[in-house]
């Protein structure tokens, strides 16, 4: 019989590895988790870590999207937690002085990225900032957008020509 | 009042301005935008472009008056039915406006003389000519050089029809021209800690050289333009809101979601616990 329990993310070593800080939330604890095998997992990215900030009573994801990347941090929320203006002005300031929390972490990108987690496991990102960031340009996303596209027509292609070579054999 | 400041008629806690160059100035000089409300004199029952007055935010109006650019008078004054001295004197405009009018057609006419002089001799030469001929057939002795002969017509001599009262031209105000210039009116807003949110989010946003419109139309309280609103599209949905107001995270994908659906960075504005305007931008990230 297949034991339901072990599968739960609360048996994942990372998870067992982040309750020892002895603070946050379960739930907050959850999100981490979750977000961080996202990133590890499904995103692929590199160098992802999980760290303590005592002082917010959170836990923040630090990563980058490829090796040479700057890194981005990240705190992952529920989709019902309250969350105030002045809670993320706080997880702001503290990330702003994280160079001397962790001198290893190397060139930061300015600001967090707030993970947002559905009790469907589905997480929403936004990228949050103090000050004026004003949108991407729309040439920029243009030619982002047109580049995915054509990322996923030869991820296609070969998919197609690893089937047809799969159906001869 | 002083000289030099645009009037801004309120009706009913609504700051309108009439004056077609006051609008143009505003939007100018001082990169404040309002909105037409009025009925196009020219194309009527249509909302599609909209005319006179401009109605102007109370976050406007009150930046406005902060900087001394206007005086407000009561624009109900406008509506109530005119004295007997204000009739007169709309009597002896309009006396004054006809002679002027009539003037001018006069002028007009006789200008339109001279520019045809060389078309009318020759008409009256051609008509001459014609009667001469006539004598001639009934057998009047006609001598041939009278035919040839040049009409020396004198300008003044034409009879000029007067303009009739009638005809004349009259003139619709949008800007109410017998307004008292000494009524003054007190202006109450900001009031509540939400308007004074707003007013200082306002004024900040726009001493940084934005030009700022009201943003019901995206979710948001203000909608934040980097220049003129007919030239560029709005950078930021600017949300005001309590530093300590509770939101949960379906809240922020709600802003984020309505904001890069339009391409447009929503900003997170409040006055934090040591009375200093902060900004939050919230950006849809494509992590991949």
């Amino acid at each position: 019989m297949m034991n339901y329990e072990s599968k739960h993310i609360e048996n994942h070593p990372k998870y067992k590895e982040i309750s020892d800080y002895g603070f946050g939330s379960a739930k907050h604890m959850q999100s981490t988790v979750l977000v961080y095998l996202d990133l590890c997992e499904c995103k692929q990215w590199f160098n992802v870590a999980i760290h303590p900030c005592k002082e917010c009573d959170i836990m923040f994801i630090s990563g980058q999207v490829t090796a040479l990347d700057r890194t981005q941090l990240i705190v992952a929320v529920d989709c019902i937690q309250a969350i105030q203006h002045i809670d993320m002005e706080q997880i702001n300031t503290y990330t702003n002085q994280i160079q001397i929390c962790l001198p290893n972490l190397g060139n930061q990108t300015r600001g967090l990225t707030l993970a947002v987690c559905s009790s469907d496991s589905t997480i929403v990102y936004y990228k949050m900032t103090s000050g004026l960031i004003p949108p991407e340009n729309p040439d920029l996303t243009q030619q982002k957008k047109l580049k995915r596209k054509r990322y996923f027509q030869k991820a296609k292609k070969c998919q197609l020509s690893a089937d047809m070579t799969v159906d001869k054999t | 009042m002083g000289e030099g400041r645009i009037r801004v008629s309120v009706v009913k806690d609504c700051a309108y301005v009439w004056n077609a160059e006051d609008v143009c100035m505003l939007r100018e000089k001082h990169r404040i935008v309002g909105r037409l409300v009025g009925c196009h004199a020219r194309f009527a029952r249509q909302n599609i472009q909209l005319s006179l007055p401009l109605q102007l935010l109370p976050e406007e109006t009150s930046l406005l008056l902060l900087k001394g650019m206007v005086d407000l008078v009561d624009g109900t004054i406008s509506y109530r039915t005119p004295t007997e001295q204000q009739k007169q004197a709309l009597e002896r405009m309009r006396e004054k406006t006809f002679q002027d009018q009539e003037h001018l057609a006069r002028q007009q006419k006789r200008d339109d003389i001279v520019k045809n002089l060389d078309k009318i001799k020759a008409g009256k030469k051609a008509k001459r000519n014609k009667d001469l001929e006539e004598r001639r057939s009934a057998g009047e002795d006609i001598d041939q050089s009278q035919f040839d002969e040049d009409l020396d017509l004198d300008i003044d001599s034409f009879q000029i029809e007067p303009l009739r009262k009638e005809n004349m031209m009259i003139q619709i105000f949008t800007e109410d021209p017998w307004q008292e210039m000494d009524q003054s009116l007190d202006w109450t807003f900001p009031v509540t800690e939400e308007e004074n949110l707003r007013f200082r989010v306002f004024r900040d946003l726009w001493e940084k050289g934005y030009y700022l419109t009201s943003g019901g139309k995206f979710g948001g309280t203000f909608l934040v333009y980097p220049g003129d609103p007919l030239r560029y599209h709005s950078f930021y949905i600017a949300v005001c809101l309590p530093y300590k107001h509770k939101m949960c995270g379906q809240d922020i994908i709600t802003m984020g979601r309505l904001g890069s659906d339009v391409k447009k960075t929503v900003l997170l504005c409040s006055v934090n616990d040591n009375n200093e305007l902060t900004y939050t931008s919230l950006v849809w990230t494509a992590i991949s």
